[in-house]
Formats: C-alpha cells, structure tokens, sequence
C-alpha cells in the first residue's frame, strides 16, 4: 500500500507543482512549431536575404522531422533535467525527507516512486508534443510515416530518460542543487561527446538515438544501423537507478 | 519489556565517538526525559532510533522489534517529530495526515476520522491552509499530529520546543501531557524545566556517555537540596563558623551582608536556625528558603 501511497504523492506533486501542465505545453508548442518552421524557412530565409540570392529545395517532411529533433534537443531536453534534478536533493534540504524515512516507506520504493512519477511527466509531454506534430506535419506536407515516427521517439523517450534518470542519480548524491545541476549539465554533455570520441563508442552511446543521421532516412522514416544505442541507453537507465537507490539506502541523515 | 531499550549503542562518526555504550531502557506508558547539552549525543542516538542513521555497534528495540538501518517493520509501532519538522508544502494539514495515514494502510473511513480527532486536538482543525503557510509552532503541532495518526506505541520528540516561542511551547507542552495515556514518550530537550513538569523518567547524556537514568521521584530524593539565605545582626563570618559545625550544612558561602547554604534537611535548618540566634542573642533579618530545581540536579550530575 505504501508503494503506491508515494507515487500517488509524487503524481500530485508534479500536478501541483503545474509541471504537469508546463512541460507538455512546451513540447506541444515545439510540436506546432517544428512542421510549420520547416514549411516556412525558405521563405523566411528569402525575405531576409532577399530573392534570388540562394535557392533552396522545397522543404519536406525529412525538414519537418529534422527541425523536431533540433528543437527538441537544443531546448526540451535541458528544461527536463532542469526540472528532475531537484527532486531528491531539494526534499533532503527542506527536511520533509526525514519524515518519510521514518515511516515505513523503503528508500528504493521512494527513489522508485521519483523515477516512475518523471517517466510518466516524459511520457505524457513526449506524447503529447509528438501527436501534435504528427497532425501538423500530415497536414502540412500531405503524408507522415506515424509506424516509423513511433519507433523513433520511442527510441527518443530512452534518450531523454537516460538524462532524466542521471539526473535523479545526482539529485540523490548531491548536497545541494547547486551541484546537482553542474553533475547533470557535465553529464549531459559528456554522454552527448561520446558519439565523437571513438567509432566503437559512437556504435553504442545513446547519444546515438537522437542524431539526426541516423534517426531520419532520405524518405524521412526511421532507421537505425543497430539497436545497440537502445539497449545501452536501458542498461544505462537501470545502472543509475540502482546507483541512486543503493545510494540512498548508504545515506544518513 | 520496554518500549525502548538500547543495549551497549556506540555511534562513532569521523573517528569521534558522538554516542558510548549507551544502555537505556523505557517502560512502556512512561514520558521519558532524554537530557543532556548541546553535543550530548541525543540527536544522534534519535537519528539511529528513527532509522536515520546506522549504529557502528550495539542493538535498540522498539516494542520488542528490533531496530534496524534500513528495515520498515519497526516504524509501524514508532511516531517521530523532528526538531523542525517539514511537510509538502503544497499539502493542507487533512491532506498531510491523510497521506501519514495511508501510508500506514488505514482504512479509509477510520483515517478521515482520525486525522479530524488529531487536527481537532492539536487545533488546527479550522485551518485550510497549505502547509507552506504555517507558523513554526503550528507545524510542530502537526508534527504531533502526524506522528499519532497511527496510534504508535512510541512517540520519539527531538527538541519540540527548541525553535518555538512560550505560547507555542506551552502548547506543545500541554499535548505531550496529553499523550501521556496513550503512548510511550520519549522526548528529548535541554529545557529541563519541560522535563519537571511532564516527565516521570530521565536519563542525563554528556559527551556521548549515560551520566544517570532513573525515576524523576528517586532523582530528587537522592538529589534534591533547598538553598538557604540567611541575613543576622551579626557578621557572615561569625555565622558561617558556627553553621560549619553540622554536617548536614554544605556549600556555606558568603552574600550580600549575609549567607548562602544548601542543605537536603529543611525542616531540620527550620528549627536549628532560630534557635541558633536564640541561644546567641542574633537579631534574624533575613530567612529565605528556594527549592532545589533540576536544573540544581542536572548541573551536579554534569559536574560529577
């Protein structure tokens, strides 16, 4: 019962706390955005750069997905690890820990709860940013693979939940949220380094997952060389749940 | 069987030894006096209690469960109120104790009464304001609160008044009183006026080391002393001589034109001194007679 009295706490706190609300109407608006941005830039370009001056092919829906991706990556990724790595650290400071941890909830159950109740937020706000962009996108460009536009942000869900996951590790570990956002932010960058460090690595990183090379095919369909960034990026998700569970159950307060 | 007993508890923390064989044992139905100054170790000795924190040896029982770092099945029996206790900010005091109580698995039914009855007792019934909002003595009175939603057999308080003004200390006081037919309390403070007024048991820590542990009645009667004042007619030498005969007489020091002295006799001081001045032909100017306090007890069991 208690298992579930936690996480029904941490679904209400994301409720309550309107990150339930904020973060899928940030990627419903990239969602929007994305398609239309594509459809647009060659004019936009143009009126800058005036006519005539560079001719550029008419965008498709490779663009549309490309722009997505970029977007994504460049913005929604940061707000999520922003948005997870205070969620242990800032319950140890405020002190309204101690009290959970002297009833009978389990560290690896709260540690859990954190990690399902952020699944759940990428979820929803994943979904729901890709549903409005599969709209936009079919109607905007007249077609849209949706088989290989699921497989692909299933493959971006393992992406992102890898930050997310590292994040609630430092969160776990860390004093104070202050350095759980210089840990997240270097980790977040290290692993996205590792697909130019060595081509063996590259073949493996989840880094992998959201490049645009390998992610969108010349028809704009979904490919990948190998499922091995899949499966690095589960194994690297379960390796820093066990880390902050194990941690947490080390920690004194 | 007692609602907590430790048996030889040792905390060693960065090579310094905060709690040393700590044996101590509460009878069930008690309100127990945890004392001792700032660094004592009580903290500590809490923070392994409530599972906080990982004894480097020993063993501790609640309620016949064994305590151990990491393990939930104890906690069912154990309420907690920290010394500044902290809630979901976003939460009301209902909803707080309705999330205690679940947490606990009670019945849904019995759980919205309870927590009305706790909120009601601990009178913040009318409140429907977010925790956020609540003054300092209104979260440690749903600290109590929370700690009770599921009829513990122990009760462990961590400093409850330390950070509290006297109208929200006298309050918490009053409930702490009032647990007393319910549960095991276990309370620990260096306010010890706190402790004279409520608590039936203490024990004394200094340095990580159980100085004493016995009834507050035993406590006083091996302890306990009335100070005298004394002002005469004639000089405070002149008395202290003479009063430095009985042995029943001690720590005989000059004051203000007259003198001070303790002694566990009074009702043998109350009869020797008037006729001390009688026999000499000494004018009285001055008697006063003040109870020895805890506070006394609590310094000469500190100061060994």
């Amino acid at each position: 019962m208690s298992k579930i009295v936690i996480l029904v706490k941490e679904f209400r706190e994301i409720f309550k706390s309107y990150k339930l609300i904020v973060l899928p109407l940030l990627f419903v608006t990239v969602g929007v955005l994305s398609p239309v941005m594509a459809k647009m830039m060659p004019q936009i370009l143009k009126s800058i750069m005036g006519a005539g001056a560079i001719s550029l092919p008419t965008p498709g829906i490779r663009d549309s997905y490309e722009q997505l991706l970029k977007n994504m990556n460049q913005t929604l990724v940061l707000v999520l690890i922003l948005s997870t790595m205070n969620v242990v650290v800032e319950e140890k400071l405020n002190g309204s820990l101690i009290l959970v941890l002297t009833k009978p909830i389990s560290r690896a159950n709260y540690i859990l709860s954190k990690f399902i109740s952020q699944l759940f937020l990428v979820l929803i706000s994943l979904g729901a940013g890709a549903a409005v962009f599969a709209y936009y996108s079919s109607v905007i460009f007249n077609r849209f693979d949706y088989y290989e536009f699921i497989v692909a942000m299933f493959f971006y869900f393992l992406y992102v939940m890898c930050f997310v996951s590292m994040a609630i590790f430092f969160s776990t570990i860390s004093p104070n949220v202050t350095i759980s956002a210089i840990l997240s932010f270097v980790g977040y960058t290290l692993i996205n380094l590792t697909s130019f460090v060595a081509e063996k690595i590259a073949y493996f990183t989840p880094a992998a997952l959201s490049s645009q090379e390998s992610v969108v095919l010349s028809r704009g369909v979904y490919a990948l060389e190998s499922y091995n960034p899949a499966y690095s990026s589960i194994i690297l998700i379960a390796v820093f749940l066990i880390m902050s569970i194990l941690s947490l159950r080390y920690q004194e307060f | 069987m007692y609602a907590i007993k430790t048996e030889h508890l040792k905390k060693v923390y960065k090579n310094k030894v905060v709690v040393n064989d700590l044996n101590i044992n509460v009878p069930h139905g008690s309100i127990y006096g945890f004392l001792g100054p700032n660094g004592a170790g009580k903290t500590t000795t809490i923070r392994m209690l409530t599972g906080l924190a990982r004894p480097s040896s020993g063993e501790m029982y609640i309620s016949s469960n064994k305590v151990l770092f990491n393990n939930t099945k104890y906690k069912y029996d154990l309420g907690f109120v920290p010394d500044v206790p902290s809630f979901y900010k976003w939460m009301t005091a209902y909803e707080y104790l309705i999330f205690c109580g679940r947490v606990y698995n009670i019945k849904a039914s019995e759980l919205k009464e309870r927590a009305k009855q706790l909120l009601k007792m601990v009178g913040l019934e009318k409140d429907s304001k977010v925790v956020g909002s609540y003054s300092r003595g209104m979260k440690q009175r749903l600290g109590i609160a929370q700690a009770l939603i599921h009829r513990p057999k122990v009760v462990i308080l961590d400093e409850p008044t330390s950070a509290l003004d006297p109208i929200g200390r006298k309050d918490v006081m009053d409930l702490i009183r009032k647990l007393s037919n319910e549960v095991t309390v276990f309370f620990s403070t260096h306010i010890l006026n706190d402790v004279e007024n409520i608590c039936d048991r203490v024990c004394v820590l200094s340095h990580g080391n159980l100085l004493l542990e016995d009834t507050l009645v035993n406590l006083k009667s091996k302890y306990y002393k009335s100070s005298f004042h004394i002002k005469a007619s004639v000089p405070s030498e002149t008395l202290i001589s003479t009063l430095k005969k009985y042995e029943f007489i001690t720590n005989i020091q000059p004051s203000d034109d007259g003198i001070n002295f303790m002694s566990k006799n009074a009702e043998e001081i109350e009869r020797l001194v008037p006729n001390i001045l009688y026999e000499n032909n000494w004018h009285l100017k001055e008697f006063r007679r003040n109870e020895s306090s805890l506070e006394n007890i609590f310094m000469e069991v500190l100061e060994g």
